[in-house]
């Protein structure tokens, strides 16, 4: 009898308190759920939407479900990473293409993790998930860069702590920075200039790469970085090939 | 009633299962006497033109996101809630085909079906250029609100709004906009002779104004800023320390999974709410607030739904 009219007591004090709480400080209070949400197709309005898509998806597909190649690897959007595979698939078929339509020699590519705009699953690779990739409309284009502004592109690399690069190895652990370009032997000279294969976005300065903006030279490849993913993916496919993921220590920090 | 009775088990929580209903019913009658008005704010940000959900296969979100389950989420949040307002952070253009091939016409005409209340100007918005955002506009009839952004020597001169203010039950609702710096991250062709604004003193002026002015009850900013940084660049958090009057931001832009509003300080040591549901239309924010006779918000719950668009089995 008594230990019950406790509780009621106890309660009562406790509810007290939460009103006072509540009198005193009208500020907010909160609480916060989750839910994970597969409706039925019950909603009118959801009818709407999928009958106002329908025309649009048909055609749509109509292109974009072709399949381009197959994948045998995950290619995940990744943040925080110096290296992805995404990136060097993407940095290493843009130098391929490029290279190829490219008068003269091209020392490295250097796209930006922001650009790649979604994962590439395991599987088949169709058009639409090229586009999804790579939605933008930008441009490949061949930047020459002089001593100063190549060492300026090689500390943002550092800050920014990483990019998508090929054809060229930097390690940053070592100081100075060792940096390896693939293609050339290593010229010290003050002189020497470099051909850095980039997107016309970045090279107009986007992502903050100023040191792109006042170049010693800028030449347009003559094809969009997104129809170079589409061409090679189908040239791959077309050799039996399929897109296969590769890290490989092109930035290294410790 | 029904609102009433949520609020109750709401607000006291672990407390209230303790207890037995008889206790409660004489009390919570002399407790919630007065009015409250509950407002149901639902919002996305940086859905950047995904339609379809995501397909079974992809690595990170299978199944999850899709516009027609997203409206079939907020049909039914609106038979449940009188008070509804549907946002939108920005950077609704850009990520699908269906942007490539169709310039963001669609994105618009499911909106307007959804009826969105308004939206803001995010950085991906300006990728057809500022033309190609301005020719998508006849599709879109709820309105694009930026107070940051001077557009006085573009095509897009009086189309756009610093703020909207909508009336639900006697409270005023001032929602207005501010976007991102585009230099360095739009190219100049594309955004043209849009001038960017600080975005700390445009959001001041703006509130301040909805505040003392128009006489809002609540302020609502929908920021395309980004949540944080690591360097000085202005973000949510700053501006939820630097202002005076924002009850509540709706943030994008860096793509920011936030379970649950994170709760700062303003400069008139009330609190300021910053919210941002990542993207692609994976998850629906819902924050209802609670708002006193002093028209003053009280209380708030918030949930982050997350749109799976697996068939049940």
């Amino acid at each position: 009898m008594n230990k019950s009219r406790n509780l009621v007591l106890r309660f009562s004090f406790l509810i007290i308190v939460s009103l006072l709480f509540i009198e005193c400080k009208p500020s907010v209070y909160t609480k916060t759920t989750q839910t994970s949400i597969a409706l039925d197709s019950t909603y009118s309005n959801q009818k709407k939407i999928e009958e106002l898509v329908i025309p649009y998806k048909t055609d749509l597909e109509k292109e974009m479900n072709e399949v381009l190649v197959i994948s045998n690897d995950e290619f995940t959007r990744e943040k925080g990473k110096p290296e992805t595979k995404l990136g060097n698939l993407v940095a290493d078929l843009s130098m391929e293409v490029a290279q190829k339509m490219y008068n003269g020699n091209i020392d490295f590519c250097m796209l930006n993790f922001g650009g790649l705009r979604t994962s590439l699953p395991k599987g088949e690779i169709t058009r639409g998930k090229v586009f999804e990739l790579m939605p933008f409309e930008n441009e490949l284009v061949v930047v020459t860069l002089s001593k100063e502004q190549f060492d300026t592109l090689i500390s943002y690399i550092k800050n920014v702590g990483g990019q998508p690069i090929a054809g060229i190895k930097i390690n940053f652990s070592t100081t100075p920075t060792q940096v390896k370009i693939k293609n050339r032997k290593n010229d010290k000279s003050l002189n020497t200039t470099y051909k850095v294969l980039t997107s016309d976005y970045l090279a107009n300065g986007g992502d903050n790469m100023k040191f792109f903006l006042n170049p010693i030279n800028y030449e347009k490849v003559g094809i969009k970085l997104r129809d170079a993913i589409i061409q090679y993916c189908v040239e791959q496919h077309a050799q039996g090939k399929q897109l296969t993921g590769k890290i490989e220590g092109r930035i290294i920090y410790e | 009633m029904s609102n009433r009775r949520t609020f109750i088990k709401q607000s006291f929580l672990g407390s209230v299962s303790l207890l037995g209903a008889a206790a409660l019913n004489p009390l919570s009658a002399a407790i919630f006497k007065r009015n409250h008005t509950k407002i149901t704010i639902l919002h996305t940000n940086d859905v950047h033109s995904h339609i379809e959900p995501f397909p079974a296969n992809d690595p990170k979100y299978p199944n999850l996101g899709g516009v027609a389950r997203r409206a079939g989420l907020i049909d039914k949040i609106r038979t449940e809630e009188k008070n509804v307002l549907l946002l939108d952070a920005g950077d609704i253009f850009q990520g699908t085909p269906y942007f490539n091939k169709y310039g963001g016409e669609l994105e618009f005409k499911l909106m307007s079906l959804m009826k969105y209340d308004a939206a803001t100007i995010g950085n991906h918005d300006f990728d057809n250029g500022i033309d190609g955002f301005y020719k998508m506009l006849p599709h879109a009839n709820f309105p694009f609100v930026n107070a940051n952004y001077d557009f006085s020597n573009t095509i897009l001169k009086n189309k756009i709004q610093p703020y909207k203010i909508f009336l639900k039950e006697g409270i005023k609702i001032g929602v207005f906009g501010v976007g991102v710096e585009l230099e360095g991250l739009v190219d100049k062709k594309l955004y043209k002779e849009t001038i960017y604004l600080n975005p700390i003193v445009k959001a001041n002026e703006t509130a301040n104004h909805l505040k003392n002015k128009e006489k809002c009850h609540f302020i609502i900013c929908l920021s395309h800023l980004g949540y944080e940084y690591k360097t000085n660049k202005v973000s949510d958090l700053v501006l939820a320390k630097e202002n005076e009057y924002i009850d509540l931001i709706i943030g994008g832009h860096t793509h920011t999974f936030l379970d649950k509003p994170t709760t700062v300080r303003n400069k008139k040591n009330k609190i300021t709410l910053i919210n941002q549901v990542g993207w692609a239309g994976i998850n629906l924010g819902r924050i209802d607030f609670f708002i006193n006779s002093k028209n003053e918000a009280y209380y708030f719950s918030s949930e982050a739904i997350k749109i799976n668009s697996k068939k049940k089995s």
